[in-house]
């Protein structure tokens, strides 16, 4: 019965800790409003009620993606490239129990767009509005996981 | 000296026929005879007492001894198989309560929280918001440069 419990409890924390193997993905998506919608790419289906709730877009495409080690043996500067035109700088300042403290920049190109201090908690992304592009808008994903 | 017993008996209850009576009531004393003569005046008397013996305020003795008995718990009554069920039961419970109060506000909590976010160009800006009944947060870039269609974002 002590070793149920003890497991349950367990199970419970590491659910929603924040761990030293985590990850962060990234992705750059172009979301557009099509009659009828296009297909959602599997990696951005779970994103896609909340970028139809809040951008209002019902098509995704997937222009790129990557993950990267956040638990990556102290180096604290990491450079996420999603895509070749836009890309992050993530500094991890700060590992809590449930968060990643990050200082993360936004380029596009050599261009520094946004600076951005965030508390990232585990599989609860963060959402950029980049630039209009043609009939469509560019979205920036980073999600912890 | 059984055998006097067994007949005195017999001659108690009026069993012995009449040559035995005789014979029996000869070899015994004077003292004897009589007290004996008045044994069954005597029993009848016993007997007559017990019938009429009979306790003062017999609801009052029953009310306390029907009492006496609900007080006394009976014997193992606490440990019966469906008592200890109940018991494990209510244990289980207690700590998913316990767990539930520990961790799940951990869960609850657990959102991403933008501090700031500021743009570098001075024609656009940047606004934060959480997403409503979910976890995550939004940055919402205004004012970034178009990039029209012909122009290839990879």
């Amino acid at each position: 019965m002590r070793r149920l419990l003890l497991s349950a409890a367990l199970a419970l924390a590491s659910a929603t800790a924040v761990h030293a193997s985590d990850d962060i993905w990234s992705a750059l998506v172009l979301a557009t409003s099509e009659t009828p919608p296009a297909e959602i790419p599997k990696p951005l289906q779970s994103f896609s009620p909340t970028i139809k709730k809040v951008f209002g877009f019902n098509s995704l495409y997937l222009l790129g993606q990557k993950k990267r080690d956040l638990g990556n043996g102290g180096e604290p500067d990491q450079w996420l490239v999603p895509s070749r035109d836009f890309f992050f700088q993530v500094t991890c300042l700060a590992q809590e129990p449930t968060h990643y403290h990050l200082r993360i920049a936004l380029f596009r190109g050599k261009e520094l767009l946004l600076t951005t201090e965030a508390k990232l908690a585990r599989d609860a992304p963060l959402f950029i509005r980049g630039p209009q592009w043609g009939k469509g808008q560019l979205i920036l994903l980073l999600e912890v996981r | 000296m059984k055998n006097f017993e067994s007949t005195f008996n017999r001659w108690l209850d009026g069993e012995l026929d009449e040559a035995e009576r005789r014979e029996f009531e000869s070899g015994l004393d004077e003292e004897t005879l009589s007290a004996a003569k008045a044994w069954p005046a005597t029993r009848g008397l016993l007997k007559e007492s017990a019938r009429q013996i009979s306790l003062p305020h017999p609801d009052f003795l029953n009310e306390q001894i029907r009492r006496e008995i609900e007080r006394k718990p009976a014997p193992d009554a606490a440990w019966f198989p469906l008592r200890r069920l109940l018991l494990a039961g209510a244990c289980c419970l207690a700590a998913a309560v316990v767990l539930t109060a520990f961790f799940l506000p951990v869960q609850n909590h657990a959102e991403t929280v933008v501090f700031m976010a500021e743009t570098v160009s001075p024609d656009a800006s940047a606004s934060t918001f959480q997403i409503p009944g979910a976890r995550g947060a939004v940055i919402w870039m205004e004012g970034m440069p178009y990039i029209p269609d012909e122009e290839r974002v990879q």
